[in-house]
């Protein structure tokens, strides 16, 4: 048994979860301000949409990098030890699967929020035309 | 060939791809801007918008370019790291292009669904 090698699999293991909750929490970042816009877009209930929003961005990140795994189909590990190189790739394909489950996420999200934003376009518009015909 | 060369070729690679996809983001963030400030009527809206697409497709061009495998072993050399280079390229450039139709079917759809409420 390398024990070398099985503590450095495992930094790379980790430094791929690592990087997927970082690029999770960067995007929420880079979308500021979340809960303002959230507010603005949902009218009710914006506190429930908020943290919908946030979390399963979050999880979403954290799944895509847990979905990969270091073993081969016979639960072993045998190709990684002693192989930086195939570790380091396998750390790769962590934070690729990471990336595109936040990609599926936020597409779905942003599809939500253009419907709901739509949907409360017409209510208003509905509501001034009643309102112009009263008077 | 060495493991080093050729995981030195796969990041030149992937930063390729990361400049293809900023230069496509660049390239439709302007109408992206005017459409969604068209659907949402409201400025803060279409910037929250925008940034959430230009997230969507920073993201799948990388996870294509990341996810592509290159040859190792015995039966690397320069003719098969030239063809997975050719490939991770692909990969990303088709996970965009995919993600762009994606997004113009919808847009077209949110199109006719915002004229829908206009009137």
């Amino acid at each position: 048994m390398n024990n070398w090698a099985e503590f450095h699999i495992s930094i790379v293991y980790f430094s791929g979860l690592l990087i997927a909750l970082i690029t999770s929490v960067l995007s929420l970042l880079y979308l500021r301000p979340v809960r303002a816009t959230i507010n603005i877009i949902t009218g009710q209930l914006a506190t429930v949409w908020n943290g919908s929003f946030k979390m399963t961005v979050m999880l979403g990140g954290l799944l895509g990098a847990m979905s990969v795994t270091f073993t081969d189909c016979g639960g072993g590990y045998d190709k990684l030890v002693g192989s930086p190189y195939h570790s380091a790739i396998k750390g790769i394909e962590q934070v690729s699967s990471s990336f595109n489950y936040l990609a599926i996420v936020m597409g779905i999200w942003l599809i939500i929020f253009i419907t709901l934003r739509l949907t409360s376009n017409k209510r208003m518009r509905e509501s001034d035309l009643r309102a112009q015909a009263k008077k | 060939m060495e493991n080093a060369t050729i995981f030195q070729t796969f990041l030149l690679t992937l930063a390729v791809c990361l400049m293809l996809t900023v230069g496509l983001i660049i390239l439709i963030n302007k109408g992206l801007k005017q459409f969604y400030e068209k659907v949402s009527q409201d400025h803060d809206i279409a910037n929250f918008f925008t940034r959430l697409t230009n997230i969507i497709l920073l993201l799948g061009g990388l996870s294509a370019a990341m996810a592509s495998s290159y040859t190792t072993g015995e039966d690397a050399n320069w003719l098969t790291l030239t063809w997975d280079i050719a490939d991770q390229l692909e990969e990303s450039l088709s996970q965009l292009f995919f993600t762009l139709m994606i997004f113009t079917i919808a847009f077209l759809i949110l199109h006719l669904m915002a004229k829908r409420t206009v009137k």
